[in-house]
């Protein structure tokens, strides 16, 4: 369960989240869609503790993000979109530490990070520094360490950055399982596909402001329109995107 | 004490394998992929080199010190390179950004993951702290009167000094990061580590003139001795050692004192508020006073053409124009680069205020010394060679693949671009600002004349420094320790050092002989400019990009 009511935050005179309020409910498979500079990363930011929203209030599985952080962090699994980690450790080290950050027992950490290995098909490189690996491989392991404590509420962001087509396809499926173990998802991506296939609710924002919330056939339904591409193109008041970028194209090719 | 009893029993586990998972990655040696040969860490580098300091610093001042002094220089010395290494390691120890995606969404209080920084730090204040000063407390055992006793209380008053030295440092950062909106903050942060060198190399130069009639003794009625933090430490050995004197058993009050109450300060004001900012610093934007000065700047933006004018090769134009950009916005380059401006400027103010700017025309550096001509020179270098290597590290290292693919055809020109934007932004107007210094001081054409000369200098040491560069630059990953480490490379200056005292000494003799010494310099310039353009291309021409 996640809950944003009225939240907001300001750098400076620039609002980048604007007043949004929703309510994910377990088992929910949550879109969130937005052009870039449009707040989704600000949003997920401050749902996972790492920044202070400016007014408003957030809770993930009834904790209060500000107030009761450490309990609310304790239910949160996020797969950032930097795909940040220590990359001097190895997959074990990494995944190990993770894992007991999070009271993990031994055998069961363990087991879990033999599952991993195997399901993302690193077990060969569990031992090397990942400082050498690609960003495919690097990516394998941040959803790993997101995923590892089993938690209630899972934000991701990008996730399937850099994953190869067999991966995603695999990851798209865990996705569905976890969301049907009425686990909280919460999906931030820019691959519309992805998120019309697998999301059961989509919210669109601009400007820092939700400016659609429903279900896919709700949002095609409510802007007469036939895929969410040209869903989100109204929305987000970007239509004759082809035109335009046929006009730039035969500038490009002039000069 | 409110950040210990707050640390659980889960905090403490959460403490002690952030903690050692932290030490576990800075001594991690680097080595590339498919190659067995391995690099030391720079952090085990500096700590043989530090070694290496210690031992020649406590040799050198055995013999002509007595216990008290012997130990009062060592502590000011392990004090400032302690002080050092915090304001060059700012970012990478207090404030790693890959913190903020990795950690700061797990369950860890925010005590927890300061307890865990400061432990980090603090353990690199010991074993730095012990490079320095382990050999020192031994070679102490030659000093008269000395014995075991003095040898290790002398090891663990150093050990003591460095932890407040680093710790007071961290409480200013943290005090300025509370007052100032976080963006201001990030905006003068390089400018905070200009003061802060300036201070430090102005008081360590100022110690050793602070009430001491000669190295053996102390005068009694100095009381100014006092203001300096590394005299309190000292005076404590000397207390805990039996000495009676009043002046000991005061400096004892105020080393204890002083230490309980930075302590309390910090842990009482950087605890909860440690996560927040490390947030909001790692939230890099432009820099607000950027942005605000970019509208409408047009002195900037005239001398900026000027030099584009003078630039004629297309590589050296792009690396200019993109040195300037970095310099101008970017707060982790202003901060590797901009402290080092500090240690000249503390030394000439400090020459100023004992009225030793003596005319190097009329004066040999020889003939004195201690005077002007002869350190302001060796800080001048020191200073133009931590540019040049700082120049080839950046935080946003993996970007350097952009080189590899961009049709450079001169990377030694694109080079040279670089090092003049560095020379326009911050060394052009150091040798301005210096020839006002001299110009007030000794006769005004001197003072033209002397500065050229030292601007000639540094340039011959400059060219001659980025010969030995073999990589793009912001293309090397900047390592913990990387920093302090090349801070120890003094002796890399000496050959320069030694060359611009010789030459100073012959060419300042008369006029014709200035005139043409300085026209071989601009020669041996154009040369070594050369040389390094050239050898750059070779090396870079043949190398592979590789991201790790």
């Amino acid at each position: 369960m996640i809950e944003l009511k009225e939240l907001t935050r300001r750098f400076g005179d620039l609002v980048a989240v604007d007043r949004v309020t929703l309510s994910i409910p377990p088992g929910q498979i949550c879109g969130y869609l937005g052009p870039n500079g449009a707040g989704k990363t600000t949003t997920v930011k401050m749902l996972t503790g790492l920044i202070q929203p400016t007014e408003g209030f957030a809770a993930v599985s009834g904790f209060d993000i500000q107030k009761d952080s450490r309990e609310a962090k304790k239910r949160i699994g996020y797969v950032p979109e930097s795909g940040a980690l220590y990359q001097s450790l190895t997959p074990f080290e990494y995944l190990s530490l993770i894992g007991r950050l999070y009271s993990m027992d031994e055998k069961g950490l363990n087991r879990r990070i033999e599952e991993f290995v195997e399901f993302f098909q690193i077990k060969d490189q569990l031992h090397q520094r990942m400082n050498t690996f690609s960003k495919g491989m690097k990516q394998k392991v941040v959803i790993a360490s997101a995923l590892i404590h089993n938690p209630e509420v899972i934000f991701l962001d990008e996730p399937l950055n850099g994953l190869d087509a067999n991966s995603a396809l695999m990851l798209k499926e865990v996705i569905k399982n976890l969301a049907a173990e009425r686990k909280t998802i919460f999906y931030c991506s820019h691959i519309l596909e992805v998120v019309e296939s697998l999301c059961d609710r989509v919210v669109i924002v601009d400007k820092g402001k939700v400016v659609a919330d429903g279900s896919v056939h709700d949002l095609k339904d409510m802007t007469q329109r036939s895929s969410l591409a040209a869903v989100f193109s109204k929305l987000t008041h970007a239509e004759d995107l082809e035109g335009l970028a046929r006009a730039f194209s035969d500038r490009l090719i002039n000069k | 004490m409110r950040l210990i009893s707050s640390i659980k029993k889960e905090s403490l586990y959460q403490f002690r394998l952030l903690l050692l998972n932290a030490i576990r990655m800075d001594f991690r040696e680097s080595r590339k992929s498919g190659s067995r040969k391995r690099k030391m860490s720079p952090i085990t580098w500096a700590l043989i080199f530090y070694g290496f300091m210690g031992i020649s610093m406590a040799v050198s001042l055995v013999p002509r010190t007595g216990p008290f002094y012997y130990t009062v220089f060592m502590f000011a010395y392990s004090m400032m390179m302690m002080a050092f290494m915090v304001i060059f390691e700012f970012n990478s120890s207090l404030f790693y950004m890959n913190d903020v995606d990795v950690i700061m969404h797990r369950p860890i209080s925010s005590q927890t993951f300061l307890a865990v920084k400061i432990c980090n730090l603090l353990f690199y204040v010991f074993i730095m702290g012990t490079a320095l000063c382990f050999f020192p407390a031994l070679i102490g055992l030659l000093l008269p009167g000395s014995g075991w006793s003095f040898t290790l209380l002398f090891f663990s008053g150093a050990l003591l000094a460095n932890i407040f030295m680093a710790s007071a440092i961290i409480l200013l950062y943290t005090w300025l990061m509370r007052i100032l909106p976080i963006e201001r903050f990030k905006d003068i942060l390089a400018y905070v580590q200009i003061i802060i060198s300036f201070f430090l190399i102005l008081a360590y130069q100022m110690l050793p003139r602070a009430g001491f009639v000669n190295t053996i003794h102390l005068k009694p009625d100095s009381w100014y001795v006092n203001l300096f933090p590394p005299v309190w430490f000292a005076g404590t050995i000397q207390y805990i050692l039996g000495s009676g004197e009043v002046m000991y058993r005061h400096q004892t009050l105020l080393a204890a004192g002083c230490t309980l109450i930075l302590f309390v300060l910090a842990y009482r004001h950087i605890g909860s508020f440690y996560l927040k900012h490390v947030s909001a610093i790692s939230n890099t934007g432009e820099s607000e006073t950027v942005r605000k000065k970019e509208s409408g700047k047009v002195s900037g933006r005239r001398n900026h053409s000027i030099i584009q004018r003078i630039l004629r090769h297309p590589d050296t134009k792009a690396g200019y124009e993109f040195g300037s950009i970095m310099l101008r916005r970017d707060r982790s380059l202003k901060m590797a680069l901009y402290p080092v401006l500090g240690i000249p400027a503390a030394v000439i103010l400090f020459r100023i205020l004992e009225g030793r700017m003596n005319d190097p025309f009329v004066t040999s550096p020889f003939s004195d010394p201690s005077n002007a001509s002869l350190m302001i020179p060796f800080f001048i270098l020191f200073m133009v060679y931590l540019f040049i290597t700082g120049i080839q590290y950046h935080s946003d290292w993996e970007a350097a693949w952009i080189y590899y693919t961009v049709p450079i055809k001169s990377p030694g020109n694109f080079l040279k671009g670089i090092k003049w934007s560095i020379f326009s932004r911050i060394m052009g107007p150091f040798y301005f600002v210096l020839a006002i210094v001299y110009g007030a001081q000794i006769p005004v054409m001197n003072s033209i004349k002397h500065v050229f000369s030292l601007l000639i200098f540094s340039t011959l040491a400059y060219s001659v420094f980025s010969i030995f560069i073999r990589q793009y630059p912001f293309s090397l990953k900047r390592e913990r320790g990387q920093r302090i480490f090349k801070f120890t490379f003094l002796f890399e200056v000496l050959p320069f050092f030694g060359l611009t005292l010789l030459l100073q000494t012959v060419f300042y003799r008369n006029q014709t002989l200035w005139i043409s010494g300085m026209i071989v310099l601009i020669v041996l310039v154009l040369i070594s400019e050369t040389l390094a353009e050239k050898r750059l291309n070779r090396v870079l021409g043949s190398l592979e990009y590789s991201d790790e």
